[in-house]
This record gives structure tokens, C-alpha cells and sequence, in this order.
């Protein structure tokens, strides 16, 4: 039986009007992703935000971005969820999550390079070819 | 979404960074520490590409992944400022599908 062929038995067997049936499946599902991710939480959506560009780095610096998003929206949520709840991910999502990308053949990995050579690089060179097999770092130790 | 993503990055210093395995180091202590996916870094010789995995953006919803990855190019743009990429910029590298795989470049500013 179909999920919405179950609720309209279910409104015919207790009473009541299917149509005004309201899922929330949705928003129990924003309020969990904001529990385990603080820094969501702590983000309101404006649409005046995402036309926002790259500026000038923050003069002081702040602690948090919850700090942060205060000084861009002048707005916090009326509640900070518990930063103890990040340790509710299941098992497999939080070794998902946690840690760096495990290439499956160490011939991926490319030997490092300084960084100063690199960026030089980038902002002199002209372009040309690139390398059939460009170098990868994952952050693995 | 940039400009807070900057203030974030400045929140949330790498520390020093001499090589590229450092900085993959660095950037993916950060985004463990908060669980928000990880980082891949390659060397397409015109620019370096960032791959960020898993970043949980879809909590915005999905129509607003176009802006709300804007986050991400905030962060990595004060990173890589602060050590020494200089006159280089990161911009999204194409419109993400979903935030599983979200790519951004780092290359020579234009303008």
C-alpha cells in the first residue's frame, strides 16, 4: 500500500480530512542535520548572502562562526545546539566524514611540492598542457 | 556566503604550511574537526583544483546549493591567502549537482 493510500485509510478509519495532512518528514530531517552540524545552526539563510564575494580577511579575526555570522546577518538562533551531538552520526557516515579521502592506489598520490614554488607557478606561468597524470594530495598520513 | 566563509577561514587559522602535503594536512584537520567532509587537492598545472567531499550543504536545502557553496570558496580563498597564495584566486569550478562533490580552482585572478 502506498504511503499516501495508507494515510487517507488511516484518516478514514479515525476521522478527519486527508487533504490537510501535513508532512514534516523534512523539517525533522533540517532539525538533525543542524544538531550534528553546529556550524549550520548558527547560519541564516538571507538571500542578500549569496551575492557575496570574496573581500578583505576579517581585521580581528572572532572564535566561532557563530561569532562570525552574528557580525554578517546581526542575527542568532534563539538556541545553540549541544556540540555533544556530533557524536551521534551513525558509524559509517562519521568514518565517512571524518576522515580524509584513502586513495586506492598509492600511485595517486603526488609527491609533495612547496607550496611557494607552486603558487609561484600559478601566477607566472602561461598556459599549456597539462600533465596527463596531475598530482593528488588527500591530507593522509 | 564568501564573505563569511573568509571571516570563518580567518576564525580558523591553518597554522604554517610549507608544502602542498602540508596544506591537505592542515585544511582536512580543520573540516575534521568539525565534520564537515574532506579536501582533495590536484595539480592540474594552469591551476590547483580542490575537490571538497561531503560537505553538508544540502542542509540549506537543495535549491540553495548554488549560493551556499559559496561558503566553501570563502574559507579555502582566506586559507590559501594565508599561506602565500598571493594574487591568486578560487572560484567554483562548475555548478554542483549536490554537495557529495563540490569543486573549486585555484588559479591566476583575472581581473
Amino acid at each position: 500500500m502506498s504511503t499516501s493510500r495508507d494515510i487517507q485509510s488511516l484518516f478514514k478509519r479515525f476521522g478527519g480530512d486527508a487533504g490537510r495532512y501535513h508532512e514534516v518528514r523534512a523539517e525533522a530531517d533540517a532539525e538533525v542535520a543542524r544538531a550534528r552540524w553546529p556550524l549550520l545552526g548558527g547560519v541564516e539563510l538571507r538571500e542578500s548572502e549569496s551575492q557575496g564575494q570574496p573581500g578583505s580577511r576579517s581585521p580581528d579575526g572572532g572564535n566561532s562562526l557563530r561569532k562570525i555570522v552574528l557580525t554578517d546577518t546581526r542575527a542568532l538562533p534563539a538556541s545553540t545546539p549541544d556540540a555533544g551531538t556530533r557524536n551521534q552520526m551513525p558509524g559509517p557516515l562519521k568514518k565517512l566524514v571524518s576522515r580524509p579521502a584513502a586513495s586506492d592506489s598509492a600511485d595517486a598520490q603526488g609527491s609533495s611540492q612547496p607550496l611557494v614554488r607552486l603558487f609561484e607557478r600559478l601566477r607566472t606561468e602561461e598556459t599549456g598542457d597539462a600533465p596527463k597524470k596531475p598530482s593528488v594530495w588527500t591530507g593522509r598520513s | 556566503m564568501a564573505r563569511i566563509g573568509m571571516r570563518f577561514a580567518a576564525a580558523h587559522p591553518l597554522g604554517p604550511c610549507e608544502s602542498t602535503d602540508d596544506l591537505a594536512n592542515a585544511l582536512n584537520a580543520r573540516w575534521r574537526d568539525m565534520q564537515w567532509g574532506y579536501a582533495e587537492l590536484s595539480d592540474e598545472h594552469d591551476f590547483l583544483r580542490i575537490v571538497h567531499h561531503a560537505a553538508p550543504l544540502r542542509a540549506f536545502g537543495d535549491g540553495h546549493l548554488a549560493w551556499s557553496s559559496a561558503f566553501l570558496e570563502g574559507v579555502y580563498q582566506g586559507w590559501f591567502d594565508s599561506v602565500g597564495a598571493t594574487g591568486l584566486r578560487v572560484t567554483q569550478d562548475v555548478a554542483p549537482p549536490d554537495d557529495s562533490r563540490i569543486e573549486l580552482r585555484v588559479a591566476r585572478a583575472t581581473n
